[in-house]
């Protein structure tokens, strides 16, 4: 059994706003982080991931708590952007082998359908394709923990749904703790997942059964 | 024509420094507020070119630190040279390079960089993988107009440079000259030639400048 994730934080975004939330994952199942739009659930991933230094956080990895500390490119967390955040300049290869071994990266491409899309560039891929790339590219680099940041919002439901069951598949096969991030209810429901509900910034530990 | 190729010659290693220094300074300046930096980086843009050129002989001149260094080392005073005209466009030109790279590296989407980060690039390698391609177009537009300011200088290098045949006389000089000393074909050849250039180099950048990366 892998790591678990255990994430407290304090930070101030700004004069009106400041979060404090406490949460765990543990690895193998996906926790759902749902609140309404500018609950700061983002911002509690970006800070997961270290691209945001928060006030004051504990972000330990099992008992790990100098992983919280590290530089994002050191964390090995792998996070899914909202806009995907494909590199444009890169082919779908390229931009899974951006952070993997080429092995990985092939093998992904594989696992996700991708291999005949590989030498093209993301700006022609359908929502459902690019959807696909950026989780191949996250998965590839066989990451400690995965954040999916509404990453099938913009999909219709019969393949939001569709995706977010192969996610939970994936998830349990690779035994990593997982966080999604959404403000729609159903995707929780759908997923069958632990909720953690974020409101205004507000996520007190309740732990789970 | 010998003071075109020298024009040439001057404006392309100008260029050439200034293209490595306005893009290590545009990243710095595209995510940081120094505005005092960035003033005084883009001043020479808006001095007249009789101040910068003052000022320029005042740091490079044989009484300064940089100028005794130069000629302690190279055995040749720095000012009144070829290597004095390459800095004296290299400042003339920084401005022109900064802006259009800052602009450009400014414009990457920072979701890409953060996922860069995540993918396991630290910043350096984020910069040079995902920063710098994408910015390319709007820092090769800058570059060409860099190019074109640098090639066409005549205050700054007449003050820095004086106006040595040879040495020291660039196409702007040799223009001024020609056209004193009456040699109207001398001046038209040299008139046509540069604005040709001119413009095709601003339609070069313009055109860069423009269109998508992808």
């Amino acid at each position: 059994m892998s790591d678990a994730l255990y994430v407290e934080i304090e930070h101030r975004v700004d004069a009106r706003f400041s979060l404090a939330v406490a949460l765990d994952a543990p690895a193998g199942v996906v926790t759902v982080l749902q609140g309404p739009s500018g609950s700061g659930k983002t911002t509690v991933l970006q800070i997961i991931a270290g691209l945001i230094r928060p006030d004051s956080a504990t972000v330990k990895l099992g008992a790990d708590a100098s992983w919280g500390t590290q530089p994002p490119e050191r964390r090995n967390v792998s996070l899914v952007f909202q806009s995907l955040a494909l590199f444009p300049h890169l082919t779908v290869r390229q931009n899974v082998e951006f952070g993997a071994t080429d092995q990985l990266a092939a093998e992904w491409l594989e696992r996700m359908h991708l291999s005949a899309l590989a030498d093209r560039k993301p700006s022609v891929l359908s929502g459902g394709e690019a959807q696909r790339v950026a989780l191949a590219r996250a998965l590839a680099r066989k990451p400690r923990v995965l954040l999916l940041d509404e990453p099938f919002s913009a999909l219709d439901d019969a393949l939001r749904v569709e995706l977010l069951n192969e996610v939970a598949t994936l998830v349990k096969a690779l035994d990593v703790p997982t966080i999604l991030v959404t403000h729609d209810v159903r995707d929780a429901h759908g997923l069958g997942a632990r909720t953690v509900n974020i409101n205004r910034g507000q996520a007190p530990f309740r732990p789970h059964e | 024509m010998e003071p075109l190729w020298l024009s040439l010659e001057i404006a392309s290693l100008a260029t050439a420094l200034t293209t490595v220094v306005a893009i290590a300074l545009a990243a710095l300046l595209a995510r940081r507020r120094l505005v005092l930096v960035d003033a005084l980086l883009t001043t020479p843009l808006v001095l007249p070119p009789t101040v910068l050129g003052y000022f320029l002989l005042v740091v490079l001149g044989k009484q300064s630190a940089v100028g005794q260094l130069w000629q302690s080392v190279f055995g040749a005073p720095l000012v009144f040279s070829k290597s004095g005209l390459v800095i004296a466009s290299v400042v003339t030109s920084l401005p022109l390079v900064l802006q259009s790279a800052r602009a450009a590296i400014e414009s990457v989407d920072v979701t890409l960089i953060q996922a860069a980060r995540t993918l396991g690039a630290g910043p350096v390698k984020a910069f040079a993988r995902v920063t710098l391609p994408l910015a390319s177009r709007g820092i090769a537009a800058g570059i060409v107009l860099g190019f074109a300011r640098a090639l066409g200088d005549f205050g700054v290098t007449l003050m820095v440079g004086g106006n040595l045949e040879g040495e020291t006389r660039t196409a702007s000089l040799a223009i001024y000259d020609a056209f004193i000393a009456n040699r109207t074909t001398d001046a038209l050849t040299l008139v046509l030639t540069m604005a040709g250039a001119s413009v095709l180099l601003v339609s070069l950048a313009t055109l860069l400048g423009r269109r998508p990366h992808v």
